[in-house]
């Protein structure tokens, strides 16, 4: 057996090393961050659904660690809405199912996964669902569904580490991006309207995105699903992910309030050449009497200034 | 031989949120959860509760969470040597309810396959109240 050093608990967070260890990937592989995300709008309420699958099938291993949405998908007022998570040999994680909400307030937003876990290509997410509820937008107007668990973590491909070919240094630098969706989801109830594709130009340097945080006008309630992209506009998630899914938790001691602006956090960060652009799909979420809406994006991170 | 990618923890990123593998040689490492469920009357107070550990791999408890209460209780937990790890029962209010930042077990308490959790829990809400804890960590399997 290991010595206490050599197995670190990775759940603490009270004790930060000065020079924090990196993290390394398998010899001969590159991650990107990735989400794969699942949408329960066609269950029915009260029910319970097992062995509920989303493929991988985009040619990477898929790395887990963590989830979210729970509560947008079982009934959280009631102790049976509840969840359990399978490993891709079809392995509970868990000895039962678990509970999503810890009381009328509380609610379980976010599960860590740790250590993480690898779902080869080709196997698949599994998990059971007790008691769904599905969110729902409590607006006038067709019923639109906000039901949706997001798997987030990498995905993980082979291939050789891509290197700048300069020195440089990193300056921190944030785009602001002001999105304002005017369209309802539906039309008419079952019509879709469209969804907007937002471009944000990376000017001077090439850019590292570590983060995008968002203020809605109600952080509280979610106005809207997103598709974010890579630099050669290749989609990091499968479906579109709703936006508040963004939000992380914080460091030990510090616990961000359910209305701050969400920020999600991107490890490894993405890099956009100079010249590029971080293209966002905005799929609304709103009823007709909630428009306009006002959301300012930002991407958080840093430009590699040569040296 | 390929190099490996290495990437810094993003300081926007919460704790754990890539981390490198922590498994000794020869021994894996995946994550895993116990959930001990009880419904405790009004100032219930019992004893000697267990969870038992499955026989096929040692648990590595590293951090407990109060899945779900309807009221305040107090618990105190043993390891697997049933030797007490506070000296009192302590308040749910200490521990978190909060997914993401579960109070972590430091050092990690390791439980041998087919152990068992062992528990004291005492209602103090003076109310029915339905409890789930949460003992997070990971099962340790030995591969060679």
């Amino acid at each position: 057996m290991g010595s206490l050093a050599t197995m670190p608990n990775q759940l603490r967070g009270m004790e930060r090393s000065p020079l924090p260890e990196c993290y390394r990937t398998p010899a001969g592989f590159i991650d990107q961050h990735y989400i794969y995300a699942f949408n329960t709008d066609r269950f029915a309420d009260g029910g319970t659904y097992t062995n509920l699958s989303i493929p991988i099938i985009d040619g990477y291993d898929l790395i887990v660690r963590r989830v979210k949405g729970l509560p947008s998908v079982v009934d959280i007022s009631q102790k049976t809405g509840k969840w359990q998570m399978k490993s891709a040999g079809s392995v509970y994680l868990s000895n039962l199912p678990m509970a999503v909400g810890f009381n009328a307030t509380e609610v379980l937003n976010e599960w860590l996964v740790i250590p993480e876990i690898t779902y080869p290509h080709s196997s698949q997410i599994q998990f059971d669902l007790h008691n769904t509820l599905r969110d729902t937008n409590p607006g006038g107007g067709p019923t639109i569904y906000r039901a949706q668990v997001a798997f987030c973590g990498v995905r993980r491909r082979q291939g050789i580490p891509p290197v700048a070919g300069y020195n440089y240094f990193l300056r921190p630098y944030i785009y602001n991006q002001t999105v304002t969706i005017t369209t309802a989801q539906q039309a008419s109830a079952g019509v879709f309207n469209p969804y907007q594709s937002v471009f944000t130009q990376i000017a001077d340097f090439d850019f590292e995105l570590w983060a995008i945080q968002v203020d809605q006008p109600d952080n509280t309630s979610p106005s809207c699903a997103i598709v974010l992209y890579d630099a050669a506009h290749v989609a990091l998630s499968n479906i579109p992910i709703i936006v508040t899914y963004l939000i992380e938790p914080s460091p030990w001691g510090v616990v961000l309030a359910d209305t701050d602006a969400s920020i999600g956090a991107l490890n490894p960060p993405l890099v956009y050449p100079q010249q590029s652009e971080i293209q966002i799909d905005v799929y609304s979420l709103l009823q007709a009497g909630q428009l306009p809406a006002t959301l300012t994006f930002r991407f958080i991170g840093a430009q590699r200034k040569p040296c | 031989m390929q190099p490996s990618t290495t990437y810094l923890p993003n300081p926007f990123a919460p704790v754990g949120y890539g981390v490198n593998d922590a498994s000794p040689e020869s021994y894996i490492d995946r994550p895993f959860t116990y959930l001990y469920d009880v419904v405790l009357t009004a100032n219930e107070q019992l004893t000697g509760q267990a969870v038992a550990i499955d026989t096929d791999s040692d648990f590595l408890w590293r951090a407990v969470l109060i899945a779900t209460a309807d009221g305040l209780f107090t618990v105190r937990f043993a390891d697997a040597s049933n030797y007490y790890l506070s000296s009192s029962q302590i308040s749910s209010a200490a521990l978190s309810t909060f997914g993401g930042q579960p109070f972590p077990v430091v050092p990690e308490v390791l439980y041998p396959a087919g152990g068992k959790i062992t528990l004291d829990i005492t209602d103090v809400s003076a109310d029915d109240n339905t409890i789930e804890i949460a003992f997070i960590g990971a099962k340790r399997f030995r591969y060679r």
